[in-house]
């Protein structure tokens, strides 16, 4: 299975881009996952399908491009492999 | 025999039809004025062994109780196997999950909204599943106008946990027509679920 997380800097940026976002794409909010850090934060869920609305969304929403990563996630039988895209 | 809670709320008819059959009454009629309360009347009759036949529309509806014993009620410890199929289910997801506000936590709303969205998330992907989750109050907010919530409550219901969301709370909400995931019930069978339970979590 295939799916895309973005994480952040911060929660407040979390929070701001999934309301942003939720106009632009069909996208949820997860925790964070442990493969990519072992702190408590607010990651960005969305499917394969949604990857063009997602980055047109991030291209409008004007949040520095520091402020969040982008990875691929590919989970296989339970183990789950992150790959950073930027 | 006849009863008629015509204009009596929720949970009267439960109530009433529950006192039928504890005193063994194996074929009665209940009389309600709405969808809820036939609703509601189902789940009793399901969980109690009873079969339903009811007939009516709009707001008058005629419910007929059937217990013709072949019907015997899951919980029935001299029933084996319906009892080993309960006890398995004890063992994997015996307990039950209480929501009565629309966020998680105390606190900033905003980030309680962002944190029930993330709980119901996780819950969804995980193995250990609660056997029914249970929204009163505020928390009849969740599967009624939370999208990403009511996606993650789809996944769990399918997975076979069951969702019961209180009629009354919807109603003072004015909810009751924008239910998207569950099926609405009541005080009588959500006390019936937190009993039943061996652990019982609220947030």
């Amino acid at each position: 299975m295939i799916y895309y997380v973005i994480t952040f800097a911060n929660t407040h940026s979390a929070i701001m881009t999934q309301s942003h976002l939720e106009t632009y794409a069909n996208i949820c909010i997860m925790p964070t996952l442990r493969e990519i850090s072992a702190g408590c934060g607010i990651s960005i869920h969305f499917l394969p399908d949604e990857y063009h609305n997602v980055m047109t969304g991030l291209n409008t929403h004007g949040l520095d491009a520091k402020m969040y990563t982008l990875y691929k996630i590919s989970e296989d039988d339970g183990k789950i492999s992150p790959t950073p895209l930027s | 025999m006849t009863i008629d809670v015509r204009g009596k709320n929720c949970p009267i008819p439960v109530i009433m039809a529950n006192k039928e059959i504890e005193n063994n009454n194996l074929s009665f009629t209940v009389l309600v004025d709405n969808a809820i309360a036939v609703e509601n009347l189902k789940k009793l009759a399901k969980n109690k062994g009873y079969r339903i036949e009811f007939n009516g529309s709009a707001s008058d509806y005629s419910v007929n109780f059937i217990n013709d014993k072949n019907n015997i009620p899951e919980n029935n410890p001299d029933n084996s196997q319906a009892g080993s199929t309960i006890k398995t289910s004890l063992i994997l997801n015996d307990w039950v999950l209480f929501i009565g506000k629309d966020v998680l936590g105390e606190g900033d709303p905003i980030l309680g909204d962002s944190l029930i969205k993330m709980y119901f998330y996780t819950l969804s992907q995980g193995n250990d599943l609660p056997k029914a989750i249970l929204f009163m109050n505020g928390g009849v907010k969740l599967p009624t106008s939370n999208i990403q919530v009511i996606d993650h409550l789809k996944v769990l219901n399918n997975r076979g946990c069951e969702i019961f969301v209180c009629g009354a709370c919807l109603d003072f909400y004015g909810l009751t027509d924008q239910l998207q995931v569950g099926s609405i019930s009541n005080m009588y069978a959500i006390t019936e679920e937190i009993n039943k339970a061996s652990k019982f979590v609220t947030l």
